[in-house]
């Protein structure tokens, strides 16, 4: 397979509002930030696969998959300019300003290699008069990446206004000393990563008794992963190795009470490993936090402990009731930390809670049809728990202003206490047709985790409304769409603070507040989507 | 001779008779001094430094040259281009009196130990960039071609472990290119910095007295956290499109006082509590006896200060100041709010040669509270600061322009031939006062200096002035200023 995508954006920004930030006595009254980018984008993938039956009761299965992904983006432009004025008692301007001329060029391409080969012997012996089934095999993967970055910002030396031409403005490098190509912002996002992984498993399934199914097994991952960055030796982080081998136990009991249900409890131990991509101590300009890389980030392991009842009365239909417990070590989370000696300066790193995280909920799951029509039904409520330390501003009746250290327990970041959705569902294949209508609700959850207490941006609930369909037009042809958030949801971030007790100052600039005890920072609204297309069959 | 004559000759000849006893007598005193020359044996400096080549980086593979020791007196040392200049954390670097220390391209001097200069009145130290002419005639170039802007070193860099560092009688010049990536890393701070002078460990003491600082790129001297005293000092040109010359962050203490600013891109001395790390002090700095001359021309954003600066949580307090011509006064920030109820002032006295200056006397949009002891006086007339006046108002000063010339002994006030902001530099100019300055005796002396670093010769402040009883740096009484 090959793809290729070229992708054209201009985006230009006018924001209105503003905060009289940086200890100015200013209304910021426009906020301009245009960008223009060209991404291009080459995908090829190939895929070889085998199955062979090497005797009767013995099997192998094997597949192999290239893909290489390139991306490059030349000169992204971003440019931003900021108008100030200064207004009287009775709100007439009195004068203006303008502020962070700036305009930013960033060079930027990687390509990225992955090769991963398959392999599954299966041999189902009899053994005691029962059928047993021992799968074994193993795969491999092997990933590379090489990423190149460079930018750089021109500014100018007085206040200059921009009326829409921005060949105008006379830009110039901040200081004589940036122009000599001596100062690159961050070369560490110039770099090259591997990433190797090898598994290899064993695993038996037979019925211990006639009702109880036995699976279990052990799964060996090695990984190991590297990365040169272009920086020099002085620089600590520049480059690095990480390898770490994980043993996998899993067992499944299965208990089959009768035709149509089952009991299952299970075990298994599981991993997320951090991609090189947050490895990397790479340091990218974000929209509102630049974003930085961890070396020292360890991989999660988790023990997940199952429990459910299955019920499948014919058909489609089915029900399904679970409890579950995580157990989760070394969590992955994005903070928001400081960045070096200047004050205000905050980034955006992946780091793990030395606490660990512990997940716990149940689940009901459930489809029933009638006739054409289904409903499809499933609730999760997760009872997620993580504590950190962080940071509080206070004031000591002696020392003065202080900042200290608090504990403060929180769900996990992501993770919402109840997640539901509800689908109406039309199926038919005399007409050929499928039809969905789908709600979605996730609760309330951290959207970010601040490194101040009682201050994490928390995502309001989130209630979605989807519809699709697929009707068969000819033999092989049909016509599918799809029209998304048909209520228009908007996604809505606070913090649980409320918005009253914000400095006077920039009350001006909180308007449109809906919640007395927290304070919006961030909406967003989506519109609603439609899409349709065509579809051959082959 | 009639007696009358006689009388009158004796009455002439006492005092004469009197002034060559004494003459003799001193001449006596003279012939009488006595010689001595007693052999005394002074210690070699330890680990004596080299001047013999330029300290080099070159093929080491790294960027890195380690320094302790003594630069010695007289000696001109040159740190090469691009080379990082590290003191350990446990070692000392101090340079005698007389030594000059040129700094090449992209070169650094990165403290993570203990770094004096220890530069005399008679010797002073200089770390600078040789070969470079000032140009500091009132508009004899413009600021982007000022080579005072060239920043052609990196600057010093105090890392969280620099436990002490002190600049005596040192001039800081052309400084405040960007760190960078790999310089950042090892200094601890922040790769877009382009500081003169960064100080960064609150448990540790930063003294600057007596010395003197050009230039320079951002904030020429960023005290991120320190216990700090800075005495007596003249900044000139301080900053090239922004900066504040002196800004401190949360977790600083100390005083600054005697210090002399012209032509500072934004404020002279900021005081902030923004940043304070765990464990670190709120900020508190104590400022009196500065002068600030047209400050706050440079900076290219709106609405910030020029002079004097307390936000953020900072507390403190600050009398004596003279700021003249300077585009904003002594400015009180109500959001995000200083410590206000900790922070007292008074006793600060401005001069403005237009009205655009006179208008911001008292910031518009700040919660400067004018004091009864200001000059000039806030009851000046009807007009200036009329009845109903907040803190922030819009108020008229044209009445007080030109009020009150603090009578430099040698600067054109009122200004004349130049823009404001083109007196950016002491050039020819002396800001010393006139004994019928209206400066003199009008400060404030019933407080106390707030020291926190250690007080000794070398290895500390020498000598901590307690406020003059002159308005402004320079005292009549040949105290303060000693430039």
């Amino acid at each position: 397979m090959f793809l290729q995508s070229g992708e054209y954006i201009s985006r230009l920004t006018s924001d209105t509002l503003g905060l009289g930030l940086n200890s100015t006595a200013k209304s910021k009254q426009v906020t301009i930030s245009d960008r223009n980018t060209y991404t291009k984008q080459n995908i090829y993938n190939a895929t070889l696969q085998g199955d062979h039956q090497l005797a009767d009761n013995f099997r192998f299965n094997w597949s192999g998959v290239y893909s290489l992904a390139k991306r490059d983006q030349p000169d992204r432009t971003d440019f931003s300019f900021d108008q100030n004025t200064v207004v009287n008692s009775s709100g007439g301007i009195v004068s203006r300003d303008s502020n962070d001329v700036k305009l930013t060029h960033h060079w930027e391409r990687n390509s990225d290699k992955d090769l991963a080969g398959y392999g599954n012997f299966t041999y189902t012996p009899r053994i005691a008069g029962r059928n047993v089934e021992f799968q074994f095999g193993g795969m491999y993967r092997h990933k590379t990446r090489s990423a190149y970055y460079i930018s750089y910002s021109l500014g100018t030396t007085s206040n200059i206004f921009y009326h829409g031409d921005l060949n105008s403005l006379p830009f110039v490098f901040a200081s004589q000393n940036d122009a000599t190509g001596a100062y690159n912002a961050a070369s560490t996002n110039d770099y090259s990563a591997t990433e190797n992984i090898n598994a290899e498993y064993l695993q038996f399934k037979f019925n211990l008794f006639d009702k109880l199914q036995l699976l279990g097994g052990v799964r060996i991952e090695n990984t190991w992963q590297n990365y040169n960055t272009a920086e020099p030796v002085t620089f600590p982080q520049r480059n690095g190795t990480i390898s770490y081998t994980d043993v996998l136990p899993s067992i499944h009991l299965k208990y089959q009470l009768s035709d149509i249900q089952n009991i299952r409890l299970s075990y298994f131990a599981s991993v997320a490993r951090p991609g090189f991509g947050e490895v990397v101590p790479y340091h990218i300009d974000g929209e509102y936090y630049d974003e930085i890389g961890n070396p020292y980030l360890r991989h999660t392991t988790a023990n997940n402990y199952d429990l459910r009842y299955e019920l499948f009365p014919g058909g489609a239909d089915q029900i399904l009731v679970g409890a579950f417990y995580k157990d989760i070590t070394d969590p992955i989370e994005y903070f928001v930390v400081r960045d070096g000696a200047s004050p205000s300066k905050q980034d955006i790193q992946p780091q793990n809670a030395a606490s660990g995280a512990k997940n716990y909920g149940a689940e009901v799951q459930f489809t029933k049809y009638f006739g054409l029509v289904g409903v499809s039904a499933n609730y999760t409520y997760t009872h997620s728990r993580i504590t950190t330390d962080k940071l509080l501003y206070y004031n000591d009746p002696i020392k003065g202003l202080q900042q200290g250290l608090v504990s403060q327990s929180r769900p996990l970041q992501g993770q919402a206490n109840n997640v539901g959705n509800v689908s109406l569902l039309f199926k038919s294949n005399k007409i050929g047709l499928d039809m969905q209508l789908a709600f979605v609700y996730t609760g309330e959850r951290i959207a970010q985790v601040s490194p101040y207490y009682n201050l994490d941006y928390w995502q309001h609930p989130l209630s979605q409304l989807d519809f699709s369909f697929e009707k068969t037009i000819y033999k092989k042809i049909s016509l599918y769409g799809k029209v998304n958030n048909l209520t228009n949801a908007a996604s809505k971030i606070y913090l649980k603070y409320p918005h009253g007790n914000i400095d006077p100052k920039q009350q001006e600039f909180l308007n449109k507040q809906d919640i007395a005890n927290q304070t919006m920072v961030q909406s967003d609204i989506y519109k609603i989507s439609f899409l349709a297309g065509l579809r051959y069959k082959f | 001779m009639t007696g009358q004559n006689l009388k009158e000759m004796k009455k002439l000849y006492i005092p004469l008779i009197i002034i060559a006893a004494a003459l003799l007598f001193g001449s006596c005193k003279k012939w009488s001094a006595e010689h001595r020359d007693i052999y005394d044996y002074k210690l070699p400096a330890a680990n004596p430094i080299s001047a013999d080549k330029p300290l080099s980086c070159s093929g080491t593979g790294s960027t890195i040259i380690t320094a302790k020791g003594t630069m010695l007196s007289g000696k001109t040392y040159a740190v090469e281009g691009g080379c990082d200049l590290v003191i350990n954390a446990t070692d000392t670097l101090i340079m005698q009196p007389g030594v000059t220390l040129n700094m090449g391209g992209n070169s650094s001097l990165i403290v993570l130990g203990t770094f004096v200069s220890n530069g005399s009145k008679n010797q002073p130290n200089y770390i600078t960039t040789p070969g470079i002419t000032k140009m500091d005639a009132p508009s004899q170039v413009t600021a982007a071609k000022d080579p005072a802007f060239s920043a052609v070193w990196k600057g010093i860099i105090g890392g969280p472990t620099c436990k002490l560092m002190v600049l005596r009688w040192t001039h800081l010049e052309f400084a405040g290119a960007t760190e960078g990536d790999a310089t950042s890393k090892i200094a601890g701070s922040g790769s877009g910095n382009q500081y003169t002078l960064l100080f960064a460990n609150y448990k540790g003491n930063f003294i600057m007295e007596d010395s003197w600082l050009y230039g320079g790129n951002d904030d020429p001297m960023r005290i991120s956290a320190g216990q700090v005293a800075i005495f007596r000092n003249t900044f000139e040109k301080a900053g090239f499109t922004g900066g504040d010359c002196v800004n401190v962050k949360g977790g600083t203490v100390g005083t600054m006082a005697y210090n002399m600013f012209i032509g500072t891109a934004t404020n002279g001395q900021k005081a902030s509590n923004k940043g304070q790390a765990t464990g670190a002090p709120q900020t508190n700095i104590v400022m009196y006896n500065n002068t600030f001359v047209s400050g706050g021309y440079r900076q290219t954003q709106t609405g910030r200060g020029a002079c004097i600066n307390y936000e953020e949580g900072a507390r403190g307090m600050f009398y004596n100041n003279l700021a003249v011509n300077c585009k904003f006064g002594f400015r009180v920030v109500g959001s995000p709010a200083a410590d206000v109820a900790h922070l007292s002032y008074g006793y600060n006295y401005q001069y403005g040669d237009s009205v655009k200056v006179t208008n911001q006397f008292y910031p518009t949009g700040y919660v400067t509270q004018p004091q009864t002891t200001d000059f000039p006086s806030i009851t000046y007339s009807a007009n200036y600061l009329p009845a109903g006046y907040k803190p922030g108002d819009v108020y008229d000063g044209t009445d007080v322009v030109r009020v009150g010339n603090p009578q430099f002994l040698n600067f054109p006030l009122p200004t004349s031939g130049h823009p404001l902001q083109d007196y950016s530099a002491i050039y020819n100019f002396n800001f010393h006062i006139l004994s019928t300055s209206p400066l003199v005796g009008k400060a404030y002396t019933g407080f106390q200096p707030l020291i926190v670093v250690p007080l000794d010769p070398v290895y500390g402040l020498s000598e901590a002035t307690p406020p003059g009883s002159d308005i402004g740096a320079y005292q009549l009484n040949g105290k303060g200023n000693q430039h």
